[in-house]
């Protein structure tokens, strides 16, 4: 009884021994397996955010050069005209002119004024404060009022549902998006009426701008440059970003961002 | 050999008695996971199954009751295979058509057959379809597309437990009759210290898995 107790103690023993070394060498061969899965799942994580935040830098510094350009072309083609034209009524101020120096003078002066007013207005428009500060809703009301001065077009504004305010970034962003759209047109579309939607629902804002311009073949689109900066706008917010046009049409550009992060 | 006996069982009933407590803590527990909000039911059967267990043990000096033990035993197979199901990251109908048919047969052999003393082999037929359970979890998690943190996830800690525990002790309480065929109370004291040994081991493991939860809420 006692040898074949002692036996079966040290076979149980053993046996218990080599079956828990068993199971640990099948836990341990799944947990490596599963690290070295683990390891590759993040390592290919931590490439897709470099890549994205490659992009997002190359967007930034695009954004950043196109609106330098705007400044620029802004300057040269509207406050660089009028204050040429005030050089010019002063240089003829000199050469005694039949309506006698005071009209020139009160044209200067109007002249200069309105460079100062643009040149006001241009640098509230490019100003990131101001949207900073007053948020996107009345920056927008701001740069429509701007657009519909001369009347030469006939912009709306729809605002559906409760506004929702976003962060200061993504507020500045989005205000861009419709700016940039609102040039496109402007300058290429030939449209009189456009009409802008802000779509506000629990988990979303859908931005429609559309106008009743020339319109374009979008399969012909060879990625222009306003088009290709509002997409990668868009995706600063990871929003979806789609444009619908066709010639004689006028075109839909539609814009729908999470209000939250997922 | 009754007193070494003793002692591994108080182990067990320690061990399941902080595993109880330590689920009592998951059972308001928000941000713990969904499948873990009813966990405190095993340890709680534990507890009240080890109650009376204890006082046979310790004051009335008898083995534990053989029908509480079968009762426990089908309890533990079913609660412990219906946890492995809901936590699996892919469910099949197999799996239940595995754990039903088992569940079957260990109803046969414990209330059903006439075979002698086959608490033991019930115990190694139950630990072995759970080790078999764990497995296809294991395998399961391997084919995940999103990995998750093993060492955060309460349920990798559970069926490590039920996979380190139950598949240890599921070939030695086969073989039990093998190794003391002359002497019944031999085989007792083996299968009992076997009994107490696995439960020890994955209740050890249950409490990993309940700090888990309870470190994922403060987190």
């Amino acid at each position: 009884m006692f040898n074949q107790g002692k036996e079966s103690i040290v076979f149980f023993i053993v046996f218990g021994c080599i079956m828990i070394f068993l199971l640990l060498t099948i836990l341990t061969l799944v947990i490596y397996i599963y690290t070295n899965k683990q390891q590759r799942y993040f390592k290919n994580i931590e490439e897709l955010k470099l890549i994205h935040e490659n992009d997002m830098l190359r967007s930034q510094v695009e954004i950043q050069e196109q609106t330098f350009q705007n400044i620029s072309r802004e300057i040269h083609d509207n406050i660089g005209q009028k204050l040429s034209l005030a050089k010019l009524y002063l240089n003829t101020l000199s050469g005694q002119s039949a309506e006698g120096p005071g009209v020139q003078v009160t044209e200067i002066t109007k002249i200069i004024g309105e460079a100062i007013s643009d040149l006001s207005d241009l640098s509230r428009s490019m100003s990131s404060e101001v949207i900073k500060n007053n948020g996107f809703l009345k920056a927008l009301e701001f740069e429509i009022n701007q657009l519909n001065k001369p009347e030469l077009f006939n912009i709306k504004l729809t605002i559906i549902g409760e506004p929702i305010f976003l962060t200061a970034d993504k507020e500045l962003i989005l205000f861009r998006i419709v700016q940039e759209a609102l040039h496109n047109i402007i300058k290429h579309a030939q449209a009189s009426s456009i009409h802008i939607t802000l779509h506000f629902t629990e988990s979303f804002l859908q931005l429609t701008l559309a106008d009743n311009g020339q319109g374009f073949a979008t399969n012909k689109l060879n990625q222009p440059n306003g088009l290709l900066n509002m997409k990668k706008r868009t995706d600063l917010l990871n929003g979806q970003f789609d444009i619908q046009s066709a010639l004689g049409k006028g075109t839909t550009i539609q814009i729908k961002i999470p209000l939250y992060e997922s | 050999m009754k007193y070494s006996y003793n002692i591994f069982f108080n182990i067990q009933c320690l061990t399941i008695f902080i595993s109880f407590l330590l689920s009592l803590l998951i059972i308001r527990n928000k941000n713990a996971p969904k499948y873990m909000n009813s966990f405190f039911i095993y340890p709680t059967i534990g507890v009240l199954c080890m109650i009376p267990a204890y006082i046979e043990s310790n004051f009335l000096g008898v083995e534990y009751s053989q029908y509480l033990l079968n009762f426990s035993l089908l309890f533990h197979y079913l609660f412990l295979g219906i946890f492995i199901f809901k936590v699996l990251p892919k469910r099949s109908l197999i799996f239940i058509i595995i754990l039903i048919v088992f569940f079957l047969f260990i109803v046969y052999m414990l209330f059903f057959s006439d075979w002698n003393f086959l608490v033991n082999k019930a115990f190694a037929v139950t630990n072995f379809s759970l080790t078999a359970l764990c497995l296809v979890y294991y395998f399961q998690i391997l084919k995940l597309d999103v990995p998750f943190l093993l060492k955060n996830e309460p349920s990798f800690w559970i069926i490590t437990g039920i996979f380190i525990g139950m598949g240890s002790a599921s070939p030695l309480s086969a073989i039990i009759d093998y190794l003391a065929y002359d002497s019944s109370v031999l085989k007792h004291q083996f299968f009992y210290k076997l009994v107490a040994t696995s439960y020890t081991i994955m209740h050890l493991f249950f409490i990993k898995g309940y700090l888990c939860s309870i470190k994922e809420r403060k987190v």
